[in-house]
């Protein structure tokens, strides 16, 4: 009885560990014990296994965003730039 | 303007100390390199075309002036983004709330880990992406920059922490918080929660 109370208290203390560490997890910036701490957790939590191959997905997804093709705006940025500064704008903004 | 096709590859070092004596060229050559991914950076943290392009003149402008400043302890682009999401900041303070929580179809996590989609998957991705793009729109700007310049920048945590002015411990921290609220959003899709049986 107090034995499978101890394991109910240290799974939840490792749920609540893991679940905050997720995305230092997946970044790969917990050092060797953490991940392990992290490993032992998933492989023995449905849940938290869910949580990070979900945010793995949505991290890949999300990270093809970034390499869809941007607008090029830098021509007219810059030659509004050179106008701005050749008109005196001011340092608020304004002309 | 200047045309830079004929001149010889100039390192960023060089560009911004003859920017910072006020050469105006050099300037323009620092505005060319950065310009297109900061405007990019822009509109993925929610800002419009317009304002997209004024907010990525600003931020020029205001580099041009502090060019001097500029200590060269980051990278030159950190420092311009750092500019541009303080005045992107700014402007969406100014702003109502987004609209509407998109919502979509459950698909499984599966689907999105093939490294090698067919045409059908790319086009399910495709249409993931924008439900995505969507669905960042609807964080709140000081979880939407985390995952912005991290996830879709790109951009390493020291980089990110960097530019949002952050410590490392309180960026990673943040950046969690911004996934799990995307996660919670997306609900009924690939990457969320599962639903109550």
């Amino acid at each position: 009885m107090i034995g499978r109370l101890i394991e109910r208290l240290r799974f939840a203390r490792e749920h609540r560990w893991a679940q905050r560490h997720m995305s230092e997890y997946l970044d790969g910036e917990l050092d060797r014990r953490g991940r392990e701490r992290a490993e032992r957790h998933t492989d023995e939590c449905v849940d938290c296994e869910e949580l990070l191959a979900s945010l793995r997905a949505m991290v890949k997804t999300l990270s093809g965003i970034g390499g869809e093709p941007a607008r090029a705006v830098a021509a007219s940025v810059f030659a509004g730039v050179h106008q701005r500064l050749a008109g005196g704008v001011g340092d608020d903004g304004s002309l | 303007m200047t045309d830079l096709s004929d001149r010889p590859v100039v390192d960023e070092a060089t560009l911004v100390r003859r920017a910072a004596e006020g050469e105006m060229a050099a300037f323009e050559e620092l505005v060319m390199r950065h310009a297109d991914r900061l405007y990019a950076a822009l509109r993925r943290f929610g800002l419009d075309d317009g304002e997209a392009q004024e907010v990525a003149q600003e931020t020029f402008i205001r580099a041009w002036r502090g060019l001097d400043r500029f200590e060269g302890r980051s990278q030159f682009f950190t420092w311009l983004y750092r500019i541009g999401f303080n005045e992107a900041h700014r402007l969406l303070g100014r702003r109502r709330p987004a609209g509407t929580v998109v919502s979509i179809e459950e698909r499984t996590v599966e689907d999105l880990a093939d490294d090698a989609p067919g045409p059908a998957t790319r086009a399910e991705q495709s249409e993931l992406r924008v439900a995505l793009s969507e669905a960042l729109g609807e964080l709140p700007s000081a979880l939407r920059a985390p995952v912005v310049l991290r996830d879709v920048e790109g951009l390493s945590t020291e980089e990110a922490a960097s530019v949002l002015e952050l410590g490392e411990a309180a960026f990673k921290s943040r950046l969690h918080r911004g996934r799990m609220a995307l996660r919670a959003l997306i609900g009924q899709g690939p990457w969320g929660p599962p639903k109550p049986s």
